[in-house]
């Protein structure tokens, strides 16, 4: 697509701006299953998509089609730019004074052959089946690189590329004894092939595997509850649209006005970040140009700001946070690096001290069971009864209800143990006084 | 779109290396998307999915890609690119193939393309005007509109060559209800395999105020109260039940594997002998029906579950290979991105013999799910999970007050057997599954169930 023609031919038409993002990626995927190769997929993929401002109003158009007639890219634009009818002001951005600038390595995925990368899933899958003999399956043992650039290109002379590439392993485990099945997963996304473990990996994956064998429900009441790393970040990833400016915009989020406010715990404290180290979430400018930088979103309990796009931070007056990312086409809200601050102490020691309470190291059904309006969450969980300060026995079958809000003002302990989920999401694990827990 | 000598020539090129099967889905789809909040359209977005995958089967081992270039030239290219995983002697030596015609059974009425933005939008402006003034406490709605009209080419190396065009039309409301302490919001949806007909069908108005009357309800209910209990769940979206309970594990993708807990289990009883469970992809413009699935094979009516005995598995061709069952119709993909792989199409409970008010009056204390929210399974250990967006009590054989925030949890293997009480009452609703192969549209159906023992969690004390 020639795409200084369209921006030439937007203005004939009459728009008053014109934007062209651009993604390339090159990936490969691989999954072995009992000893051989299961599945192998290979991409080269260009998506184009095309905003323009008609009449005052933005209109999106999105195509995987590299030749595209650009006339009906553009009419079509047109066309649906008259059919909006909000009061929102639009804008296209002309760039930023300066961008965080990333140290740009090779990840060395491209200098290992398919078959090395193989032989490192079938290795990972064979150290998972040879560590207990419990473990009696694995359904998925999955390799994917990503090799990716974005270029956004507008007729307010705006010239932009970035360029990243990160790979991830994910693997399950099925394990089984007394005619109980219980599974656990793994997951690591790493931005340097060379930092892949599968021995590391296997031994992680299996361990837990075991170690939730011969759960059982719980009896029904409010037991002081420890969210285990992972289970934390994705309730954290439910509710991010709390922090959203587009969310402000339609209100719905409870922040709405809040900001300056006491809203959670002091001892909470949530960052996004433009540039963590070896994350491969880091950006250095948005989907809309504008630079990334780190803001804390929330310090020591005080809401400080909502992450805004351009729409949304003209509409409260104030300037983007860089956080206008393309969700399904148009440009949404979201964090980059979002993170909860890590505190001193690990997770054994966040267990100290509880007479009776529960782990929970996973949280299923969260896209139904938790309410991103309200903050009302009512999820399953498993994880572990813990009594005296120690892990007493698995639990699995219970469900673990609260309001984000209410249970963000119950932290009684941030851990030390940050670690990012798969969507850029991050944090430690947190001891909660109390929350009610449904079982038996 | 392609033709066939073209076809021909690269499903032939992919099987020169020694490949057993290869397979071209191609396809082109223009889809739009409307959003009304707080009367004003707030988002108009049109897009383009335009990409050909091929696949090669070498026994079990699948090699597939994509391309965003139909040229002769390029396919070609990507076929010989995925053949490079193999390096025997062509067994396939020529691809002939024959079209066959595609017996449309979800004809089309009003395409997306012959309907204006303005007269779409003011589908979205009825459900606004609906609620306008209708209640205080409605602080906000938002409603989305979603078309799409998606032209497919599958060809195969057993000579199928089929083409298909498949219109989608969508429509979602949202209420949110706020009395200054607290916020509850509701949800519905319409849809069908149909075009702009399947929401001239039905009065928009009645659906809007249902959804507000919904959220507003729960804005004055209670917390709800977890514990083991009988569960009352109600027809239509109550439907989510069999789905994640039971029917993502008999998905090929699982059991194939030998990764279900209901793998190795057919002509077995999995559940109780009043249930009978049913996916069926032929009924005329419903959400979750095809003309053909993503692998060209037309699609059936599979009874799953027949009083309480396994009958069928839903089966894709790869899948078929390694279960040495029949293929069911029920491969799907949610465009040429993902692999193909079974999927559910509409699927649903068969009515029973009960009636609902009989079905409530004899429980002393229980759950009365009315509107469920989704769900998730975990298909290796059969343990789901869904939520209840409008909940009530029942006491003493009467359905009492209003309860939020009610989550099910069970194991798929012991609630299809706690199921002693199904009505007559079968309903659909439309929802999206997202599982190995993308978000796909599909229906969920039952008539009103009784299951006992259930774990509800809530947040109540």
């Amino acid at each position: 697509m020639n795409y200084n023609l369209l921006i030439e031919k937007a203005k004939e038409k009459g728009f008053s701006d014109i934007e062209i993002a651009v993604g390339s990626s090159s990936v490969t995927s691989i999954s072995v299953f009992s000893g051989g190769v299961d599945k192998t997929h290979t991409h080269d993929e260009v998506s184009i998509t095309v905003r323009g401002i008609y009449n005052g109003k933005m209109a999106y158009y999105s195509t995987s089609k590299a030749d595209e007639d650009l006339d009906l890219i553009l009419d079509t634009l047109k066309e649906n730019a008259l059919s909006l009818t909000t009061q929102e002001e639009f804008e296209i951005f002309p760039g930023s004074e300066e961008y965080p600038e990333e140290e740009t390595r090779d990840g060395g995925f491209l200098k290992i052959s398919l078959a090395d990368k193989v032989n490192m899933l079938l290795d990972l899958e064979k150290e998972v089946r040879a560590y207990d003999e419990r473990i009696i399956l694995v359904p998925y043992c999955e390799y994917q690189e990503v090799i990716e650039s974005r270029k956004i290109i507008n007729s307010k002379g705006l010239d932009l590329e970035k360029k990243k590439e990160f790979g991830y392993v994910y693997v399950q485990a099925v394990g089984k004894e007394n005619e109980q099945t219980q599974s656990a997963f793994e997951i690591e996304i790493k931005t340097n092939y060379a930092d892949f473990d599968p021995i590391l990996i296997a031994q992680k994956v299996a361990k837990k595997t075991i170690k939730k064998l011969n759960a059982d429900s719980l009896a029904s009441k409010v037991y002081p509850v420890v969210f285990e790393r992972e289970a934390m970040a994705n309730l954290l990833g439910v509710f991010t649209s709390f922090f959203s400016g587009e969310a402000a915009v339609k209100k719905l989020t409870p922040l709405l006005g809040k900001e300056g406010e006491k809203v959670f715990s002091e001892l909470l404290t949530i960052v996004d970040e433009a540039i963590y180290p070896e994350s491969p979430y880091n950006e250095p400018f948005d989907d809309e140009g504008v630079a990334c930088y780190r803001k804390e979103v929330v310090e020591n309990g005080v809401f400080k700001t909502f992450l805004h796009n351009l729409k949304s931070a003209k509409h409260f007056k104030t300037k983007s946070t860089g956080n206008g990312f393309r969700a399904g086409g148009a440009i949404g809200v979201q964090g980059v690096n979002f993170y909860i601050k890590p505190g001193e102490r690990d997770l054994e020691e966040l267990l100290g001290g509880i007479e009776e309470g529960v782990l929970i190291t996973d949280l299923a059904g969260l896209h139904a069971g938790a309410n991103p309006v309200t903050g009302d969450f009512s999820a399953q969980a498993s994880g572990f009864l813990i009594k005296n300060g120690k892990i007493d026995r698995p639990v699995t079958l219970i469900v673990v209800s609260g309001n984000f809000v209410e249970t963000m003002n119950q932290i009684e302990e941030i851990g030390s143990d940050l670690k990012f989920n798969v969507r850029g999401v991050g944090a430690p694990s947190i001891r909660f006084k109390g929350l009610p827990i449904s079982g038996k | 779109m392609i033709d066939k000598l073209t076809c021909q020539e690269v499903l032939t090129a992919a099987l020169k290396t020694g490949g057993d099967f290869a397979e071209l889905f191609a396809e082109s789809t223009y889809s739009n998307g409307y959003e009304m909040t707080s009367g004003k359209v707030t988002k108009v977005t049109s897009n383009h999915t335009y990409g050909v995958s091929i696949r090669i089967l070498k026994g079990y081992h699948e090699v597939n890609g994509y391309c965003n270039d139909f040229s002769r030239e390029s396919l070609l290219a990507l076929a010989d690119k995925l053949a490079g995983s193999f390096t025997e002697e062509a067994k396939i030596k020529e691809v002939v193939l024959t079209e066959t015609e595609v017996k449309n059974i979800n004809p089309v009425q009003r395409y997306p393309e012959a309907v204006t933005n303005a007269e779409k939008i003011a589908y979205l402006q009825r459900i606004d005007d609906a609620l306008k003034g209708y209640s205080p406490e409605i602080t906000q709605v938002i409603s989305n509109l979603r078309d799409e009209d998606q032209k497919v080419l599958i060809a195969n190396s057993k000579g199928r060559l089929v083409r298909d065009r498949r219109v989608h039309t969508f429509l979602g409301t949202s209420v949110v209800a706020g009395d200054g302490k607290s916020t509850q919001t509701a949800s519905r949806r319409i849809g069908g395999h149909a075009g702009y007909e399947v929401i001239d069908a039905r009065d928009l108005e009645a659906v809007a105020r249902e959804t507000a009357d919904s959220a507003i309800t729960m804005l004055h209910a209670d917390e709800m109260v977890g514990g083991k209990m009988t569960v009352v769940v109600h027809n239509g979206f109550g439907g989510v039940l069999l789905h994640e309970a039971c029917v993502h594990s008999l998905e090929a993708t699982s059991v194939a594997k030998g990764s279900s807990v209901f793998a190795d289990k057919l002509g077995e009883k999995i559940a109780a002998d009043i249930v009978t469970a049913i996916d069926d992809g032929t009924i005329p413009n419903a959400w979750g029906s095809l003309n053909v699935d993503d692998e060209g094979e037309p699609t059936k009516r599979n009874v799953l579950i027949e009083n309480g005995i396994l009958k069928s598995y839903l089966v894709d061709y790869r899948n078929s290979l390694k279960m040495n069952h029949p293929v069911t119709g029920s491969s799907r993909r949610q465009n040429y991105k993902f692999s193909p792989t079974s999927r559910m199409t509409n699927t649903f409970f068969a009515p029973g013999k009960d009636k609902f008010e009989d079905i409530i009056a004899n429980i002393k204390f229980g759950l009365f799910a009315k509107v469920m929210g989704g769900g998730s399974v975990n298909p290796s250990t059969g343990e789901f999970n869904f939520a209840v967006s409008e909940g009530y009590l029942i006491e003493d054989g009467k359905i009492t007050k209003p309860v939020r925030g009610a989550t099910l949890v069970g194991s798929g293997a012991e609630v299809l057997k706690n199921i002693d009480m199904i009505s007559d009452n079968l309903a659909f609703d439309h929802g999206f599954c997202g599982s190995e192969s993308g978000s796909i549209p599909t229906n969920v159906g039952q008539p009103t169930i009784r299951v006992q023992n259930m774990t509800v969690g809530g947040r109540g004390k």
